[in-house]
């Protein structure tokens, strides 16, 4: 094999990691850990970590491994085939990573959804929110070796899971909202089964709780852990949460509300430590204000249609008919031509879509910034400097998730 | 003597002997599958004999992995490779020589049997050592230095735990230990020691909120990240004798061993006692995460220490008044 | 003693029996890339062995002593006179004397920087 062809060109000076034992500071030794993509402690992608002992010295990340070109996707088919497109980026997080597509979509074709459309998809966009950080936790639970956390949280996550199946007819990627309102309206026994998948979820999470984040051990493993102040956060980008644990007040659904948002009281969840228990313990409370959202929302759930009037000009039926009618009315729309972008807070922080459209149904091009991959940097610098235990705990405290990073 | 066959033909081929360890390998495999999926809202294994609530389950693993291809890797020495996991399960084994599990059926009675068991036990980390460094593997590197690291954590608290009940019986005899415990079980005189064995087990064993070697998403599978087929039997199994053995010293130690009843019905009384120390084993999984190696070495110098020490204590302040 | 001899033949000749089982009826479909190192997909990169731990070396220099003393101790008591009282003072000392250690120097054992 040649030596240039993995991991990179391995030729004296073009290294972008340690090589030899002499290259790290003050002549101290190191040994470089390949961790992934093959590892249990990797996800889709590669770590390439250089330990002095059992400190982490350095690490370098190699993502990439699950990129799927969504941004070179979309600009190859009719806009109405993006939303699904987009979703894959982060299944457990589907309603919130496509929310900014169908707002800038909504921009672009001139359509505004009626208010039973926007409450509907805003508690949608809080279920899977609870849901992802639901799954984030439980992957945590994983990497610190609490294989209790692991599978209660994977059981609760299917009780959102059964509940997105009974709505919108998917259990993950449930690509609900459309431009212009939502793909199916609630009924009733909808409304009493998030109800109850609420009430289930507090008294189950009380034990999760207790077992997990009150654990002597996982507070010893995760307080103090990969600490970030408030400057440093600021500097590499950091959002969502995980900006939030360090103290940053920001949350796009509070500065810049869409949909239901601006409708309902919520506070802003912020922690000062910034480490890896901070933001740890700033999704539990997340979790615990959506569903306080959730409530609010479903008491003052609003009737009438969940279609934007200006869909139904082929066929009023279409408002009864669900999603086959109101897709096939898309293709008689055309977007305004020129720039329009929607920004929303997704689980693991704000989403950005940026399109630009030149009056044909094929989008010119699509700008997609996930959070994982605004956080990918701030996680490496989390990490070095600790041990190497630690690594997976830092890790799993940024909730990174490869796919969604590489889109 | 009130047994069929002569005692130490039992002790050496059926319990604590051959068959016991075989037995425990499978049972211990299936028992803590069963007991965490029970906390996990999830059944365990059922697929594999159903009535037996699964309980084949690790007997097909078994052979599946008996008749799974056998891979050597070219960068190691591949006769150690091969060697070292089998040495590893054998020594682990070892100490069950000096173990008596009920009257009469012992391999070798010995004046100093338990002595000599708990310093057998204490050698066996160097080969779990070798055998990670015959690997040659990143991983197992990693996973080898946190198994010394693990050991200089428990090897202390262990020994004074086993020194505080010599003190107390007077004697490492098999016989002596647990006649000395006729009145009152040793865990009951001295709780400290007790609590100090108990953990420094878990560490030993590397089980749960000690399990550091083998972390899975820091070094993947530890010592045994190389292994496969029947050789991954014995580098992954050595754990859950050591655990047997153990167990099986605890039970005589503390417990009082085949008490109150001699004979077989003394084996099977040695056999349930020895639960108390397999079911918080196989327990912890399902409740604690893990610790970092520094804070495990933290436990076992502070707390454990002071422990362990405290129940050496207690021990002499018995054996004064007494 | 036959006991002992039976037991290892035994023990180890199922052990060893089992892994002739594997070599000689499981399948072998040999391969480079089986053979390679573990290095989480990729191919072997960079020697292995390093750098031991050192943040930890005191423990283990620890380690070496005390469990010296504590093993000295076990033999002294497994073989003196059933009632000796100047040896139980001796093991109570010893061990006032390795606490009294540990806790001076517990801070440093723990701090990382000290060792590395």
């Amino acid at each position: 094999m040649q030596r240039t062809e993995w991991p990179f060109n391995l030729e004296v000076g073009n290294t972008f990691f340690v090589e030899s034992e002499e290259e790290l500071r003050g002549g101290r030794r190191g040994l470089t850990l390949v961790v992934g993509p093959q590892h249990p402690g990797s996800g889709h992608m590669r770590l390439f970590v250089v330990l002095d002992g059992d400190m982490i010295v350095d690490v370098v990340p190699d993502p990439g491994f699950v990129h799927r070109g969504i941004e070179k996707l979309a600009e190859n088919r009719p806009y109405w085939t993006v939303l699904p497109l987009v979703e894959k980026a982060s299944i457990m997080d589907s309603m919130n990573i496509m929310y900014p597509l169908v707002l800038a979509l909504e921009k672009a074709l001139g359509l505004e959804p009626p208010p039973r459309a926007k409450y509907l998809r805003t508690i949608m966009a809080e279920l899977t929110r609870i849901r992802t950080h639901l799954y984030d936790m439980a992957l945590l639970g994983i990497f610190l070796g609490h294989s209790t956390a692991f599978m209660w949280g994977f059981a609760l996550m299917d009780l959102y899971a059964e509940v997105f199946a009974k709505i919108t007819g998917t259990r993950t990627t449930i690509a609900y909202p459309v431009p212009g309102g939502v793909r199916r309206d609630v009924k009733p026994e909808h409304v009493e089964a998030i109800r109850r998948l609420l009430e289930v979820s507090r008294r189950k999470l009380k034990d999760f709780k207790t077992l997990f984040l009150d654990n002597p051990v996982t507070r010893a493993r995760l307080e103090g852990v990969g600490t970030l102040d408030v400057k440093r956060v600021t500097e590499l980008g950091v959002v969502g949460p995980f900006a939030r644990a360090s103290g940053v007040d920001y949350d796009v659904r509070k500065i810049h509300p869409y949909d239901a948002y601006s409708e309902v009281d919520f506070e802003v969840v912020t922690e000062k430590a910034g480490d890896a228990w901070a933001r740890t313990w700033v999704r539990w409370r997340e979790i615990h204000v959506s569903m306080s959202i959730v409530e609010q929302l479903l008491k003052n759930l609003p009737g009438g249609d969940v279609i934007d009037e200006a869909l139904l000009f082929k066929n009023p039926e279409y408002r009864r008919e669900g999603v086959g009618g109101v897709l096939g009315v898309y293709t008689y729309m055309y977007p305004e031509p020129g720039e329009y972008m929607a920004v929303t807070e997704a689980t693991r922080g704000a989403t950005l879509v940026h399109l630009w459209t030149t009056g044909t149904q094929r989008i010119y091009r699509m700008r997609f910034v996930t959070p994982s991959w605004r956080n990918l940097h701030a996680m490496v610098e989390a990490m070095k400097g600790h041990r190497l235990a630690d690594m997976p705990a830092v890790y799993m405290s940024f909730g990174y998730f490869p796919p969604e990073a590489d889109r | 003597m009130d047994l069929p066959f002569s005692g130490d033909l039992i002790a050496a081929l059926v319990f604590p002997g051959v068959l016991g360890i075989f037995g425990f390998l499978v049972v211990a495999i299936w028992l803590e599958r069963k007991l965490v999926a029970r906390v996990q809202w999830r059944y365990g294994p059922l697929y594999v004999s159903k009535p037996l609530g699964g309980l084949l389950q690790p007997v097909a693993d078994l052979l599946k992995l008996v008749f799974s291809e056998l891979v050597l890797p070219r960068h190691t020495n591949r006769l150690f490779f091969a060697a070292a996991p089998i040495l590893l399960f054998f020594a682990e084994g070892l100490p069950v020589v000096f173990i008596a599990a009920a009257p009469g059926v012992v391999m070798a009675p010995h004046p100093y049997g338990l002595a000599i068991a708990v310093v057998l036990v204490l050698l066996v980390a160097v080969l779990v050592v070798a055998m990670a460094w015959t690997e040659a593997d990143k991983f197992t590197y990693v996973g080898a230095v946190r198994e010394i690291l693990l050991t200089a954590a428990y090897e202390v608290p262990l020994l004074l735990a086993a020194l505080a009940m010599f003190i107390l019986y007077g004697t490492a005899d098999p016989y002596g230990v647990v006649e000395a415990q006729s009145n009152l079980w040793g865990a009951v005189l001295n709780p400290l020691a007790f609590v100090a064995y108990l953990v420094a087990l878990l560490m030993a064993t590397t089980r749960f909120p000690f399990e550091i070697p083998e972390a899975e998403p820091e070094v993947v599978l530890g010592p045994y990240t190389e292994y496969g087929s029947t050789l991954f039997i014995y580098a992954f199994g050595a754990n859950y004798v050591k655990l047997y053995v153990l167990a099986l010293l605890g039970s005589v130690l503390f417990l009082g061993g085949w008490l109150p009843a001699g004979g077989l019905a003394g084996v099977f009384i040695t056999l349930v006692k020895m639960l108390v120390f397999v079911l918080p084993a196989m327990l912890v999984r399902a409740i604690y995460p893990r610790y970092r190696i520094d804070q495990a070495l933290r436990i076992g110098w502070g707390k454990l220490l002071a422990l362990s020490v405290a129940a050496v204590a207690l021990s002499l302040v018995w054996r004064l008044l007494r | 003693m036959v006991a002992i001899l039976i037991f290892v033949v035994v023990f180890l000749g199922a052990l060893v029996a089992l892994v002739v089982v594997t070599f000689l009826f499981a399948p072998r479909r040999p391969s480079e890339i089986k053979e390679r190192r573990f290095e989480s997909g990729g191919p072997p990169y960079g020697p292995v062995q390093r750098r031991l731990l050192m943040q930890y070396f005191g423990y283990i220099y620890l380690v070496t002593v005390v469990e010296a003393a504590v093993g000295l101790a076990l033999v002294a008591v497994l073989t003196a006179q059933p009632s000796a009282p100047m040896l139980y003072l001796a093991i109570a000392l010893l061990l006032a004397a390795v606490l009294i250690v540990v806790l001076r120097y517990f801070k440093v054992l723990n701090d990382i920087r000290r060792w590395s």
